[in-house]
Parts: structure tokens; C-alpha cells; sequence
């Protein structure tokens, strides 16, 4: 990072800030694209029944609350204050680790690519024979392969990029430098909304750069509706298992265990605390409610762009139709100015008159939770492959039409392939929602703040012993209420079915 | 789908429906509370209990700790619906003050309380305040002023943390010294500073975190983040920062916001914090905060009576409102150009 | 043609560039139904449209499968087999069976059942990421037997399956339609599959439909190579081809099936063999003339393999009316015009929203008109020429029968062609009995298409397909003889038609060879009647007798009728190709009123036309 002020004051600049952080993140896309191409064949290297438990395990850091995860390595952190490049490394290090496997669910997802890998043999098998010089044979090599085997890379490395470029509660929690740190400190004092809008623009131009092949991937994984074949040829060494465990031990036990020390024994005095069950309560409302708008239009979008077996345009395509990446790509733009920024947008736009009266109502923090969780959500559904109209859904849904058991099969096949896939995204999409601090704390109205901002502060303030419990409950609670639906659902069916 | 959209329907309908009744109206007090919540928040709900006046807290976070509720309500301007902001120091009050975002008042609880430790004309009163310490790690060096002068002569400063100066009492802090040795001397002494390897790290309980696990042996912090760590039995020790041989006491702070809907409630409350009763109750607190106003004798800790003899040298901190900005407008070139 | 399962109106389905189906018009029938035509015609987004799994972007689809399934809910209406199979990831083999079963209390025993006859019993407990993509097939076909379904669409169904075990596996599926009485509709490229397994064929091009009707018509008449050849190989001929190769005069392009064509060795033959492949039971030749051109012919080899270099004649036999291209046709009234004082047209009763096409007729003694139509009715006309009634063939889904007479006792004789054999019946429809089998054999028959009856009670049958010939039986049944066999000689016939018995006399149309024969009771030729000239029928199709003794000839190809003498002078002609009063298209059958009007069932119009004299 240089220096530019005079004497020896580290000052940085905006764009000396965003380069940081680019550089940052591109580093964490290549590295993490890596373990991601390796993590991403070793859960289909399972037996089905294990397959399940292989992904949990690979896809836990993911799932890690940043919050719990800044916090666990915060004093750690704060070890490495005169190793500032071995902070940087593990704050990297947990980036790659939380971002990683996201990457390696969405080659796992990724369409079956144009070129297919036997082609991409052919083509080998040929070009020494072309004539052509090295140079071109090598370009034409990396050509097929990026249209081939490797086609999902490119969307793999933007998404973990976007993880990584985005990222800034563990980055505040740990103090590493990036565009969140200058951001904060540059808001010191009142906020210049003005210059605030440009740098966002900034910010959103370089994320849309990189979002390009994501929404690409996005436009063809859902124009196509079929799963690839594995690369079968080229299994993993099942040495590889020892990353997942790794990854899951630092970016997940850790930190849980450094917060959550304690929590029996605080579980008790939860009880005198009327407050804390109410911002529970607050955060759950405002997620469940945002989390089920963005996930109703994400899967708008998705049914949308549909197309049961051919990637077809209707015939004489219109306008729309045509421009169909483009709006999908320009719908998705606002979640990608991180939670911060998107809060203060929000806010700013409810000030003007004809959205005054708003201000003060909940409709406020909806609107900014419901823009910051649709890219995710988006991402998330398109993971879920009975979100296209497949064969073997409508071969379920045929069933409706029948007798009795058969229309009651038609339901639990329904619920097996679609409904459930569909419940559990939406429960990840809200619990993302749920334990957002900046929009908690910028657009929360009034006597309506949810809990995440009461654990922060007392994350911040060191308040251990009643922390744990509440960390404990808050993260817990949306996961009960999951397996108690989950639960009813299955008891209703079984009494409906007796 | 339609099912998804008429989830989506009912479940904005019964949020807002729920907002429309549990909304703050005509009867209830908007509180935009900067002090930790843990301690604040007990004294709000019994004034609630006493009065009956509902109190909605909204609370200020580290996370957003640049944004602030000062400069929420900054943006919020006419159509802000605070009514009574308490603020745990006083310059940002000042700020707001001289925005023109308050409205006087002069009870018997700023009766109560020294000059100065409030406006003269009764636009905000400070009470419970806290000092600007040194912490020691007294395992790495002595807890002397000696050792603090010697510590800060050396060449190598890097056993030494302070917080970001652009934020909370340590902006106070260099606001006061921006006013008394004037910026460029400031400017110079800080850049020094850093150069030597001063850590600038992102608050007082990091410096307090730093000081305490002995990454670093001394660090600028406040009384209440110093006794985190002296309640924890980690060897650490704290002594009052002088400037100019005055120490350095930060009041909380607290104003009736103009446009309050609820104005003689909001009278009530300010009552009610620079009441004797509060004083005590936030002295016995963990944070330890020093009362401004006179309290019986007796009710006072050992430890706060010593902060108590520390703030009655404590320099003005209430007349520092052009010295703040122009810091700040310095501190912001400097490390967000 | 069976009740209709679904109706397609202009039905489009958009596609990248161009339509996956352009304003398809089509109706699938009941019964076994092939959807045939090459990679990218359309196949797979038809029966997309049919279960409901896409939507047409514009026109109508009705199916009155959705109205069964408001009232039948008790019973699955439909039940699909994707292209992908379409089988759920979480479950075994079992389960998928289980799954579906629609009653709970039989569900075991149909399930051991159907993984039996699938071939699935040892795979039972196995998921569908560990099965072969064969297994997968057969999987997905036992699962939508299990669902007990009244029709089951199916998108190519069986195709990964190895030839034995496909073959066991598609009759398994026709079994189980067969005793529950399900409909089948399904995709296929494979021409055996389709004659095998379907009776009726929708033939797609390009999204569009190039024929529809049933699966023998398809074979036997294709109007291009293209329908030809999806089902088998063909020899196509354009009229200089036949000239040049067979020797003959085709007005149209015409096909000939492997067993059609003969290749006769001669020492004098104008024809080199330059190479043969056997196929099995089929033969790749490639011939040379003597201009140095040469052309692959495919023949059902026979038993002795033709050497290289050996000379060859090449003889098609063309019972079968192969390639008729009939639009064009300017078949004309030429010569003498037969007087008509009065035209009368009708035409059938539609039957399920479809107008079918009358056939072959007769008049009974009452002065009835009796008339078989292409969906497999007779229909009763009275003397004063309402509808008096109608009744269905005993069976009809395989093809529908060509000739109908009234026997002396009353009983109505039907050639029930595409069941190879006569069904009996009075003369409101009670089945009174059936006769004959498939074979070449007396007593035995491949298209047996028009009957008549002697003084003596003797009944005449007229068969082509081969094997054409005329076989003469007792009242009772018994074989007496036969006469006539495939060929153009004197005797021998091609595509027998119409067959009357008079005086003493038996006159048989001979369609292609374009002329009517005539046979003692013996089957001593007699002569042909049609020989005079000008003359020159065109597919004489069928013929009556009147009782003044003239001859009322309807002719396929120039859509007129030729009035001539018993002694073979024309007296007269009517009508011309056209689809207008006064013509006719394709017509097949004629009848002679006793009161001497002419009754022509003006097939291709698809009415009746009644000329008064």
C-alpha cells in the first residue's frame, strides 16, 4: 500500500484501497479456484448415502456466520499487530475458506459445457498435426478448455472473487486494509452522500465487471436445465479429504468455540433479558420476510428464463427477450454494493418527500435486506435443480392426476424434489438476512432493532459471559424453527396418509 | 409462485401491522442512546417503570461507529424522530448543537450539575463521565509517568497503541489537543508518532486488548474500557492522561432534540439522567463512571472517588466543537484522502 | 380410425431460429400410435405438448384425455416416459414402482411382476446413478406400467436396451396395454419398432406433419421416399428410373419394398452385378446397365446369392399400389360422357369429431346401401337414403376391412383385410362368426379385400399383398380353389380390386396391371374385358354389375367412372381427379343400385356421390 502523506502516517487513498482489495481478492479467486476444482470432485467421489455429509463438511465454512468467525480470530488477530503481512495471510487464508467452497458447490452445478471433454481430447489429439506454432496451439488448447471441461472456472473464480472483494465484518473485526476500512474511516463526520454515490459506482463498476461470467453462467445453467456428466476420468486422491477437515476446524470450530465458551451457563439469564427475546424475534420477522421476497423473485427470474429441454429463444424473440442477461445482470447490481452501502442508499432514497412517510416503518430495512439477499438468493436457487421444470419433476406431477396414493406420492415426491431444496435455500437466503449487522443498524426502524446488533456490541465490548448464550440462541433459533417445521410437515403427512 | 406471493404479502402486511402497534407514538419517548446498552439500558426501562413513559432505545453500534447517531440524526434532519439523545461523550452533542438540532432546556437535573460540564444555555448537560487513561501492562513496564515519558521518547514507539483518532473520545482527545498545542504541532507530534511504530488500531478496546494480552506495554484508552480489563485480573494498570498537566474527563452527554413530539417527557428523562440516582447507579456500574454531580459521600468506590479527584482537573471539553472539525477535516486527508 | 385420444389444430412450438413444430393439424388415435420422423423433426416437443410438460406458443390442443380426468379420477389418465427417464435420484428401482402403484393392497405382487418381465428383479434394490443407461430405459418404462395409466406417452422408449432384450421388453409393454386396454403413443426411429408395435403413425418433417394414417397404408403407399423410408429400406424409382432399370412405365415416383423386388438371373440380362452385401435376410446389389450407370438395390435376397458379374432382370411386383402420386392427375371424361340426370352427395357421420371416409359398399335386397367407411363401421343407409344404422367392426385399431356382400342367406360377408381374414355378421351387426388366418396357404390370407358370391353359393375372395390371387370356397367354408397369382401376365394379377360374380362368370379388377379379367368358375382365364381400345383404365379400383348387364368401373387414378358392356364396349364415362361435383379423388368403391343408380364412394372427398342415369 503507499504512502502518501507526508511523515510516516500509513494514508491510502480510494483507489489505493480498492486496488488492496483487488489485489486481495484475486489472489483469494486463484487460490481458492484451485481448492475449489479439487473440493468440488471429491463429495461425488461418495457413496450417495455419504454424499450428503461429505458436501456439510465442505460447505460449513461457508455457512459460518462472518460475525462469529471475525470475532473468533479477532484476538489472534490482534497478535499480529506487528506482523501485519501474517494477518493479511490469515485473513486471506479464512477468506479462501469460506469462499472455496462456494465455488466448489457451483462447478459441481455448472451445465454441461458446449465442447465436451472427449472433443477437447479430439482436438488435442489433432492439433500436433495442424502446423500451427506452439503459441497458437496453446491458445487453442486454453480455448477449448474454457468452452469445455474448464468452462464453469471463469464464474467459479468470479464468485469467490465477489466473496472475497465484498467481505467486511471479519475484515473490520480483524482490521485489514480494503475499501470497507477506508469507507468507515472516510465517513467520519456526516456522510457526503454525493461522493458516497461515486465511489459506489466505483465499487459496483468493478463487481459488474467480474459479475459478467457469473451472470453468464447463471443465463446458461438455467437456459440448459441439465446437470453435467462428472469428469469421471480424473478422480481425486481421497488426501484431499484433509482440506475440508482443516478448513471446517479453523473456519468453523474455532471460532464457534472461542464465542461460544460459556454458553450453558449464560443460557439462564437469557430469561431476565425481555429485550434480547424481542430483537430476536425483530431479526427473525425482518429475515423470514426479506429472505421469502428475494427468494419469490429470484424464482420469478429463474421461471422466467426457463426452457424445459432446448436453450431456445421464442421465436421472433422480442426485445426483452434479447436483452434478458442484461436485465437479469442489472436486477442483481444492488446486492452487490455490500450491506453497508446499500443501507445508506436506502436510506438516502427514503428521505426524499415522496417516501418520507416510510422512513420510520419497517418497509425501510425490508427493502434493503430484500436487495442485499437477491444476488444470493438468485445464486442459491439456481443451485437447486428441480427450480427448472425437469423431466423427473413433471413425471411426479403427472401423478396429481390420479387416485388417491397416487396424488398423496405426487405431494411427497413434490415436496423431496423441489419443496424441500426450496425450504432449506430459503432457510440459508434468511439466515444470511438475519445476521446482517450494517443494514441492522442503518435501517432497523425504531424499537424494532433486531438482535444481531446486540451481539455485536457485545462482541465489541467484551461482555463474555452473557454472549455466549445469546450467540448461542440466536443461532440456534432459526434452525429450530426449521427442523420444528420440518417436523410438523412430516407429522401431518404421516396422519394424513394413516 | 402465487403461494410465494401471497406469503410475501402477509408477511410485510403483519410486519407493518406489528410496527403499527408497537411504533413509537405520541406517548412514547425515542431515545438515541450511544452509551453501551448494558448499562444504559437498565436505567431506561426503570425510568420507564417509574413514569410509565414507553422508552425506545436506539442503540449505536462499534460496527458503524463512524456513522454514529450523531450523524444519524444529522442525516435524519427536520424529520428525525429522535426525541432525547444521550451520547457517551459531549463533542459530537456540540456538533449537533451547532447545527442547530437542539432544544434547551434547564431543569432541576442541569441545575445540578457544574458549569463546566454543560452549555450555558442549556442546550445539553453532561453527567457520568469517564477519563482518558494511559494503560500499562505492568508486566512490561512500570505504571509511572516516568515510564510513560521514557516509553514515549524512545525511538521504537511500537509497544504503544492508540485508537483511530477520527472516532469517539479519542477524537475528543485530539480535538483538545488540537486546540491547546495547535494543529501543525498536532499534526507533527502524530506523525511522529506513527513513524516511531505507534499502532493505530481501530478502538479503545483494542488498545485495551493489546495493552492487557501484552502485545503492546502501554496504549491511550478510556476508564471504562481500562477496568474491562483490570476486572478480568489482567496486569494492567491506568493512569490519567494530562495534557497541559489537566486531565481529561469525557462526560456523557444528554439533549432534547428540537421538533420532539413529546417534549415534556423528554424534559422528564433528561431529569432523570442527571439525577443523583442515575450518577450513582452508572458509578457502581462496571464502566465505573465518574458522577459530575454532587453525590452523597460514601456511595462512591474507592476507585471512582481516584477518578473522581482526577476529573475535577480535567481540562474544558465543552468548547471544542471548531477545534473537532478542523481535526477532523485534517485526520480524514490524512488517512482517507 | 379409433376414437381420438388428442386434437392438434395449427399447433406451433417455437424453436431457435425455426419452429420446433410449425402449425401441426394432427389427431392421435387411441390404440398404438408411432410418432415417427428423423433426429430434429419434432418428435420429442409433440409429446411435450401431449403431457403437458410445454405449451403451445399459438393453436389448439385438445385432449380428451383432460376431460377423463375430471371424471375418472380413480384411474391415472396419463403417464410419461421422458427422453432422460426422468427417474428420482432418492429412489431404488423398487421404490420408483411402488411409488406410482396406484392402489395400495396389489401393489407387491404388480411390482415382483413388473420387475420380472423388465428384467429389473436383481436390480431392485439399486439407485438410478448406479444403473446402466438400458437399465434406465427399461426402468422408466416398468414405472409407467406401474401407474396403471390409460394412456401412456412414451419418448422413445427402450432405446438403450440391447435388441433381445428390447425385443422381450416391448412385448412385456404390449401385453400389459393389451389386457388393461391402454393406449400407447410413442416416439421411435426404428421401422421395426413402429410396424411391430404401432397401428397408426404421425410422420413428422421439419415440425410439420407429413402424413398421418395407419401404419400398412405407410408401407404399402408412401408418397416419398423420405416416409418411405422410415419404415425400412425401399427402392425408390422416379419415372426415367423405372424405365431405365425395371423396364416399366410409372407415371409417378413410386417405391418398391425389398420383397417386391425380384432379381432373375439370365444369361441375357441387361443388368451386371457389381456387388452384393448380404443383410441378413436382406441383399445390397449393386447393379450396372449397359450405359455404364449404377444403382444399389435392396431384395430379400433369396435362396440363391447372386455372384458378381452374373446377369440379371430386375421384376417389381406391384400388388401393393406403392407410390401412387395421384395430385395432378388429369384422369378426364375423354371419349363418351356418361348421361347423369342427378347428382346426390352426403357424406358419413363424423365419429368423435373426425368425418371418415366411405370405402367399399353394397346394396342388400332391401335396397339398402351398406357402406364401410375408414374408421371401421359399417353404415346403413335405407332405400329412401337416411341413415338407418351402424355398428363397429369387432375390431379395427390394426387396419379396416375393403369389401363388403350380402350372401344369399342373408348374411353379411366382410373382408376384414388387415385381420387376414372374413368376419360374418347379420344385417344389424351381430358378429355370426370369422374365418381365416395369415399365410399364403388355402384357407389362409394376407389382404383379403373384396368378396362376391356364385349362383350356387360359392364365395369368391380377392387378396393381394404378394400374394394375390382369388380363392374360391363353399357355402360352408370349405377351400374349393384358387386362381390368379402376382404378376402382369395373362392370369396373374396385381393389387386384385373388385371381384363380381355373373352369369356363369367371375370379372376381376386388376388395378395395376389396369385392366378388369376375366375367370370361369373354375378360374380358366376367360379374357380381359378391357382390352378394347380406347378404353385405357387408370386403377380400375372397383366394379358392379348392374342387372341390365352393363359394367360400372370406378378408377383410383383418374377419379372417373367407366361405364362398359359385359363384352367389354364402353358405353360411357363420368367424372374427372378433382374434388368438386362431378369429380372425384381416389375413389375405391362402387355400387349398383337395383333401380340402376350408380353409388361411388368417393374416397379421397371422403362422401358418397349418387348418380342418377
Amino acid at each position: 500500500m503507499p504512502d502518501v502523506a507526508e511523515g510516516g502516517v500509513r494514508s491510502v487513498t480510494f483507489a489505493a484501497a480498492c486496488g488492496w482489495s483487488l489485489l486481495r481478492s484475486t489472489i483469494v479467486a486463484l487460490l481458492g479456484l484451485w481448492g475449489a476444482v479439487h473440493l468440488a470432485r471429491l463429495a461425488p467421489q461418495q457413496r450417495s448415502r455419504m454424499r450428503f455429509a461429505a458436501w456439510a463438511l465442505i460447505l460449513s465454512p461457508c455457512l459460518s456466520p462472518g460475525l462469529i468467525v471475525g470475532y473468533g480470530y479477532r484476538n489472534y488477530s490482534l497478535s499480529l499487530i506487528h506482523y501485519p503481512w501474517w494477518n493479511e495471510a490469515l485473513y486471506a487464508a479464512i477468506l479462501i475458506g469460506q469462499a472455496a467452497p462456494v465455488g466448489a458447490l457451483l462447478l459441481y452445478l455448472a451445465p454441461p459445457p458446449v465442447v465436451s471433454p472427449s472433443a477437447v481430447h479430439c482436438w488435442r489429439m489433432g492439433a500436433a498435426f495442424t502446423g500451427q506454432s506452439s503459441i497458437s496451439r496453446w491458445l487453442g488448447a486454453l480455448s477449448m478448455e474454457l468452452r469445455g471441461p474448464k468452462q464453469a472456472w471463469l464464474p467459479a473464480a468470479a464468485v469467490i472473487f465477489l466473496i472475497a472483494f465484498q467481505e467486511s465484518e471479519v475484515a473490520a473485526l480483524m482490521q485489514v486494509r480494503g475499501w470497507p476500512e477506508w469507507l468507515y474511516t472516510r465517513y467520519a463526520g456526516l456522510v457526503d452522500l454525493t461522493a458516497t454515490r461515486m465511489r459506489m459506482l466505483v465499487l459496483v463498476a468493478i463487481q459488474a465487471l467480474v459479475i459478467v461470467p457469473v451472470v453468464a453462467w447463471l443465463w446458461r445453467s438455467l437456459a440448459t436445465g441439465r446437470r453435467a456428466a462428472r469428469d469421471s476420468t480424473r478422480p481425486v486422491s481421497n488426501g484431499w479429504w484433509v482440506w475440508p477437515w482443516v478448513l471446517f476446524i479453523v473456519v468453523t470450530v474455532i471460532p464457534c468455540g472461542v464465542v461460544l465458551r460459556g454458553a450453558w451457563q449464560g443460557l439462564a439469564s437469557l430469561g431476565q433479558q425481555p429485550s434480547f427475546w424481542r430483537e430476536l424475534a425483530h431479526g427473525l420477522a425482518f429475515a423470514m420476510t426479506s429472505g421469502a421476497i428475494a427468494c419469490t423473485m429470484a424464482g420469478g427470474l429463474i421461471r422466467r428464463i426457463d426452457s424445459p429441454q432446448h436453450a431456445t429463444i421464442p421465436h421472433g424473440s422480442s426485445f426483452v427477450g434479447a436483452w434478458r442477461p442484461v436485465l437479469m445482470g442489472a436486477l442483481l447490481l444492488p446486492g452487490l454494493c455490500g450491506s453497508m452501502t446499500l443501507a445508506l442508499l436506502v436510506d438516502d432514497l427514503f428521505q426524499q418527500s415522496w417516501l418520507q412517510w416510510a422512513y420510520d416503518s419497517p418497509v425501510r430495512i425490508l427493502t434493503a435486506l430484500t436487495l442485499s439477499l437477491f444476488p444470493r438468493a438468485v445464486l442459491v436457487q439456481t443451485c437447486i435443480p428441480y427450480n427448472r421444470r425437469t423431466a423427473e419433476l413433471h413425471a411426479a406431477d403427472l401423478l396429481r392426476q390420479g387416485t388417491t396414493v397416487q396424488r398423496h406420492i405426487a405431494r411427497e415426491l413434490e415436496w423431496r424434489l423441489r419443496g424441500r431444496p426450496r425450504f432449506w435455500a430459503y432457510v440459508l437466503v434468511c439466515s444470511w438476512g438475519y445476521l446482517d449487522l450494517m443494514i441492522a443498524t442503518i435501517s432497523a426502524p425504531p424499537g424494532m432493532e433486531p438482535v444481531v446488533k446486540r451481539l455485536y456490541n457485545f462482541m465489541h465490548f467484551g461482555h463474555i459471559a452473557g454472549l455466549s448464550a445469546m450467540v448461542c440462541v440466536t443461532v440456534a433459533t432459526p434452525l429450530l424453527l426449521a427442523m420444528a417445521f420440518l417436523a410438523v410437515r412430516r407429522w401431518r403427512t404421516e396422519w394424513t396418509s394413516a | 409462485m402465487r403461494y410465494a406471493l401471497l406469503a410475501c404479502v402477509l408477511a410485510v402486511a403483519g410486519i407493518v401491522a406489528w410496527y403499527a402497534v408497537s411504533a413509537p407514538d405520541e406517548n412514547t419517548l425515542v431515545v438515541y442512546c450511544a452509551h453501551d446498552l448494558v448499562f444504559s439500558e437498565p436505567i431506561l426501562k426503570d425510568f420507564e417503570k417509574e413514569t410509565g413513559i414507553r422508552v425506545v432505545i436506539v442503540g449505536d453500534t462499534e460496527a458503524t461507529k463512524s456513522l454514529g447517531l450523531v450523524q444519524q440524526i444529522l442525516r435524519e434532519g427536520a424529520n428525525s424522530r429522535c426525541d432525547v439523545f444521550w451520547n457517551n461523550q459531549v463533542l459530537g452533542t456540540v456538533q449537533l448543537q451547532r447545527a442547530g438540532f437542539l432544544e434547551p432546556y434547564q431543569g432541576p437535573g442541569y441545575e445540578r450539575i457544574p458549569e463546566s460540564f454543560k452549555d450555558p444555555d442549556g442546550m445539553w448537560t453532561g453527567f457520568a463521565g469517564r477519563m482518558r487513561v494511559w494503560i500499562v501492562n505492568t508486566e512490561k513496564m512500570p505504571a509511572t509517568p516516568d515510564a510513560i515519558d521514557a516509553a514515549l521518547a524512545a525511538s521504537d514507539l511500537s509497544p504503544m497503541a492508540i485508537a483511530m483518532p477520527m472516532f469517539g473520545t479519542t477524537l475528543s482527545h485530539y480535538s483538545l489537543l488540537w486546540a491547546q498545542m495547535g494543529g501543525d504541532a498536532l499534526k507533527v507530534q502524530h506523525r511522529d508518532m506513527v513513524e516511531r511504530g505507534c499502532q493505530v488500531v481501530s478502538g479503545n478496546a483494542t488498545v485495551k486488548n493489546l495493552v492487557a494480552e501484552g502485545l503492546c506495554s502501554f496504549g491511550m484508552t478510556d476508564t471504562d474500557d481500562y477496568f474491562v480489563a483490570h476486572d478480568a485480573k489482567l496486569p494492567v494498570a491506568q493512569l490519567p492522561i494530562r495534557v497541559n498537566g489537566q486531565t481529561i474527563c469525557i462526560p456523557n452527554s444528554v439533549a432534547i432534540v428540537r421538533g420532539s413530539d413529546n417534549l415534556e417527557a423528554a424534559q422528564k428523562l433528561v431529569d432523570y439522567l442527571l439525577s443523583e440516582q442515575v450518577e450513582l447507579q452508572l458509578s457502581a456500574s462496571e464502566a465505573r463512571q465518574i458522577p459530575l454531580g454532587p453525590v452523597t459521600a460514601g456511595e462512591l468506590s474507592p476507585e471512582v472517588q481516584q477518578l473522581a479527584e482526577w476529573a475535577r482537573e480535567t481540562a474544558d471539553m465543552t468548547n471544542l466543537g471548531q477545534a473537532q472539525e478542523e481535526c477532523l477535516t485534517w485526520l480524514k486527508a490524512e488517512y482517507a484522502p | 380410425m379409433n376414437r381420438a385420444l388428442w386434437t392438434l389444430r395449427e399447433v406451433t412450438l417455437p424453436g431457435r431460429g425455426s419452429p420446433r413444430l410449425d402449425r401441426v393439424t394432427a389427431t392421435i388415435p387411441a390404440g398404438r400410435c408411432a410418432i415417427a420422423g428423423p433426429s430434429g423433426a419434432g418428435k420429442t416437443s409433440l409429446l411435450n405438448l401431449l403431457v403437458e410438460f410445454e405449451c403451445p406458443a399459438s393453436g389448439e390442443l385438445h385432449g380428451p384425455v383432460a376431460e377423463e380426468r375430471r371424471a375418472h379420477s380413480d384411474r391415472l389418465a396419463i403417464y410419461w416416459c421422458p427422453p432422460d427417464d426422468g427417474l428420482w435420484s432418492h429412489l431404488s428401482v423398487r421404490e420408483h414402482l411402488e411409488a406410482v402403484s396406484p392402489e395400495l393392497p396389489t401393489r407387491a405382487a404388480a411390482v415382483a411382476d413388473l420387475l420380472q418381465m423388465f428384467g429389473l428383479a436383481r436390480l431392485a434394490d439399486a439407485r438410478p446413478d448406479s444403473l446402466s443407461e438400458g437399465e434406465r430405459s427399461r426402468l422408466s418404462v416398468a414405472r409407467a406400467l406401474a401407474t396403471g395409466a390409460d394412456v401412456l406417452v412414451m419418448d422413445e422408449p427402450l432405446s438403450h436396451v440391447d435388441r433381445s432384450l428390447r425385443r422381450e421388453c416391448w412385448s412385456a409393454l404390449r401385453q400389459v396395454c393389451s389386457e388393461r386396454g391402454t393406449s400407447l403413443v410413442f416416439s421411435s426411429h426404428d421401422a421395426e419398432t413402429i410396424q411391430r408395435e404401432a397401428e397408426h403413425v404421425i410422420c413428422l418433417e421439419r415440425g410439420r406433419v407429413a402424413w398421418s394414417g395407419a401404419v400398412a397404408d405407410l408401407y404399402a403407399q408412401p408418397a416419398t421416399r423420405e416416409l418411405a423410408e422410415l419404415l425400412g429400406p425401399v427402392n425408390w424409382f422416379e419415372p426415367d428410373d423405372a424405365a431405365a432399370w425395371l423396364g416399366a412405365t410409372f407415371s409417378v415416383p413410386r417405391g418398391i419394398r425389398p420383397e417386391a423386388l425380384r432379381l432373375i438371373p439370365a444369361p441375357d440380362g441387361a443388368l451386371i452385378v457389381e456387388d452384393v452385401v448380404a443383410l441378413g435376410g436382406l441383399a445390397e446389389v449393386e447393379l450396372r446397365d449397359a450405359t455404364g450407370r449404377s444403382r444399389m438395390f435392396v431384395h430379400s435376397g433369396g435362396q440363391t446369392p447372386l455372384q458378381r458379374g452374373a446377369r440379371v432382370m430386375l421384376s417389381a411386383v406391384l400388388s401393393s399400389l406403392l407410390g401412387l402420386f395421384i395430385a395432378g392427375c388429369e384422369g378426364s371424361a375423354e371419349g363418351k360422357t356418361l348421361p347423369v340426370a342427378g347428382t346426390r352427395t352426403w357424406s358419413l357421420p363424423v365419429e368423435q369429431g373426425v368425418l371418415p371416409a366411405p370405402r367399399a359398399m353394397t346394396f342388400n335386397r332391401k335396397g339398402e346401401l351398406l357402406v364401410l367407411d375408414d374408421v371401421g363401421r359399417i353404415v346403413v343407409y335405407g332405400p329412401d337414403g337416411k341413415l338407418d344404422r351402424k355398428w363397429w367392426m369387432p375390431e379395427y385399431s390394426a387396419g379396416r376391412p375393403e369389401g363388403i356382400i350380402e350372401l344369399q342367406d342373408g348374411r353379411l360377408m366382410i373382408a376384414d383385410t388387415h385381420y387376414h381374414r372374413v368376419v360374418f355378421c347379420s344385417q344389424t351387426g351381430e358378429l355370426l362368426g370369422m374365418f381365416g388366418e395369415y399365410g399364403r396357404e388355402p384357407g389362409q390370407f394376407i389382404y383379403p379385400c373384396h368378396l362376391t358370391e356364385d349362383s350356387q353359393g360359392n364365395i369368391y375372395v380377392a387378396e393381394y399383398g404378394g400374394n394375390d390371387r382369388v380363392q374360391k370356397y363353399s357355402p360352408d367354408m370349405k377351400f374349393i380353389l384358387e386362381f390368379g397369382e402376382a404378376g402382369t401376365g395373362p392370369g396373374q394379377l396385381q393389387r386384385t380390386g373388385g371381384i363380381v360374380w355373373h352369369d356363369g362368370a367371375v370379372y376381376v379388377c386388376d388395378i395395376i396391371n389396369n385392366r378388369i379379367q376375366k375367370f370361369d368358375d373354375d378360374g380358366q382365364l376367360l379374357g380381359v374385358v378391357t382390352s378394347g381400345e380406347g378404353i385405357d383404365l387408370e386403377y380400375p379400383y372397383d366394379l358392379a354389375i348392374a342387372r341390365d348387364g352393363r359394367m360400372d368401373i370406378v378408377e383410383y387414378k383418374s377419379g372417373r367412372v367407366s361405364q362398359l358392356s359385359l363384352d367389354g364396349e364402353l358405353q360411357g364415362r363420368y367424372g374427372k381427379t378433382g374434388r368438386s361435383t362431378g369429380e372425384f379423388w381416389t375413389p375405391w368403391g362402387i355400387a349398383s343400385a337395383p333401380d340402376g343408380r350408380i353409388v361411388v364412394a368417393d374416397t379421397g372427398n371422403r362422401r358418397l356421390v349418387e348418380l342418377t342415369p
